[in-house]
């Protein structure tokens, strides 16, 4: 289990950023002594350190360069201002990464991961999700089901993948329609529902009936273990 | 330019032409010849228009030296000629008070605005930590009208944020060939929750044109645009965006 530092002032961005990575599974600790973060660092020895920029009693830049001189963990900053000015300072005082606020917490987790693969495993970033017989591949976007290879369109793909990677739990059609935006697909709402629909149809083709459920008044889900 | 100098001397000529009445009348009531009183009369014009020329000439070199201080005027220090008399010394020393002044207004007003710039430029950092707390909360706790008014509240602070670096002395352009399409695209991805919750369908026309310019700023221009569209529109509306025809 990798253990995370939080080093940020405002205790609701702390608690908060500190319940998602648990909910990850990481041992994470956040600073409560701004004074003294490097104390605190020293005592933790985590394998990350989130750190926030703006800080009372010393900057966050201070903090990285005084961590820097005793460790080479990885370190991602937390700022209000990601002009490239403070993103240039920001790496040449050794941080690793900058993630600017407001930030989404798949974001943060996201690059969590990628810090931490990057620092301490040397395997490729799992790119196969699994759910009963279909394996989605990430890496090439293709989808086999029973061996079989299903053909899906861009915008099936992304649906799929945000509903495996949620799986046993409801995605609402707003986070659908989301992803879906955020990958220059701006469809409304009919096309959204269009959009299932196809895939579903291709899903049941190959096999998977029922692969995909609708939670009515609120999104759709895979169970966990497919069509069971 | 002539005429100003005439009625400028307009006081002189009637004199002198008074002064040639007085004589003919002289020489008219005496019935003296008139040949003499001619060939004076012809002496003192020849040189009355050598001084009238050089007069002239003055004139003209003086009202080019004003029009070239006119531009000038937004300089702190007016480079005046030397004056000539008590008149002219005492209009310069009343310019150079006057400029002076100025000067030190201006550079009062630039203190006073750096220093407003300075703490709205820091207000409007430290509001990003409480939106980013509330927008974490609502992750954890969705709730789809809050999240709409949060997005309003962070675009209005994005927008004095732009503003005061447009103000800024410091700011600095890079133009550069960009393709347009791009930008059109990062800036609606922006927007995309508030299109979501609104449920404001989107026509994006890919323009394929490249553009001229510098990025961050057109797409900040892009980004206003796109929120007033999102503000006036109403709710099951439609935006619709892409090229129009040249003006």
């Amino acid at each position: 289990m990798y253990r995370i530092f939080v080093v940020e002032d405002d205790g609701v961005i702390a608690g908060v950023v500190r319940r998602h990575l648990e909910s990850w599974g990481y041992e994470v600790a956040c600073a409560g002594d701004f004074r003294d973060v490097l104390g605190e660092f020293v005592a933790f020895e985590p394998e990350l350190v989130v750190l926030d920029i703006s800080l009372p009693f010393f900057n966050g830049y201070h903090w990285c360069q005084e961590i820097r001189r005793v460790s080479k963990v990885p370190i991602l900053f937390l700022t209000s201002a990601a002009d490239n000015v403070n993103v240039v300072m920001a790496m040449q005082m050794g941080g690793d990464d900058l993630l600017a606020k407001p930030f989404d917490l798949q974001v943060l987790s996201a690059k969590v991961q990628a810090m931490l693969r990057r620092a301490y495993d040397f395997g490729p970033a799992a790119s196969l999700i699994r759910c009963g017989e279909a394996v989605l591949n990430l890496s090439d976007g293709s989808l086999s089901v029973g061996g079989k290879r299903v053909e899906l369109t861009k915008n099936e793909l992304k649906l799929l993948q945000l509903l495996l990677e949620h799986k046993g739990q409801t995605v609402t059609r707003d986070a659908m329609m989301t992803a879906l935006w955020e990958s220059d697909s701006f469809v409304d709402e009919n096309t959204l529902s269009v959009n299932v629909n196809r895939l579903r149809r291709k899903l049941e083709a190959a096999g998977l009936s029922d692969f995909i459920r609708t939670r009515k008044g609120e999104g759709y889900l895979i169970p966990d273990g497919g069509t069971q | 330019m002539l005429r100003a100098y005439l009625l400028r001397q307009w006081k002189l000529v009637v004199l002198v032409a008074g002064f040639a009445v007085l004589n003919w009348g002289v020489f008219w009531l005496y019935r003296l010849p008139g040949e003499p009183l001619l060939y004076a009369w012809a002496l003192c014009l020849a040189l009355g228009l050598v001084m009238f020329a050089v007069g002239y000439f003055r004139f003209v070199q003086r009202h080019r030296e004003l029009e070239w201080l006119l531009r000038k005027a937004g300089e702190n220090a007016l480079p005046l000629p030397p004056a000539r008399g008590l008149l002219e010394r005492d209009y310069q020393a009343l310019l150079q008070a006057v400029c002076g002044s100025r000067a030190a207004l201006s550079v009062e007003n630039n203190s006073r605005l750096q220093d407003m710039t300075d703490y709205y430029t820091l207000w409007a950092h430290q509001i990003k930590t409480p939106i980013a707390a509330m927008h974490l909360l609502l992750q954890e706790t969705p709730c789809p009208e809050m999240e709409a008014e949060l997005l309003k509240i962070e675009q209005y602070v994005e927008m004095v944020l732009g503003y005061l670096r447009l103000g800024s002395a410091s700011t600095d352009y890079v133009f550069r060939e960009r393709e347009l399409d791009p930008l059109l695209r990062q800036a609606v991805r922006k927007y995309a929750r508030l299109f979501i919750l609104k449920k404001i369908s989107l026509d994006l026309r890919e323009t394929g044109r490249t553009v001229l310019t510098d990025e961050k700023w057109l797409s900040f221009v892009i980004e206003q645009l796109l929120s007033n569209a999102l503000k006036y529109t109403p709710e099951g509306g439609f935006v619709s965006m892409g090229m129009g025809k040249r003006l």
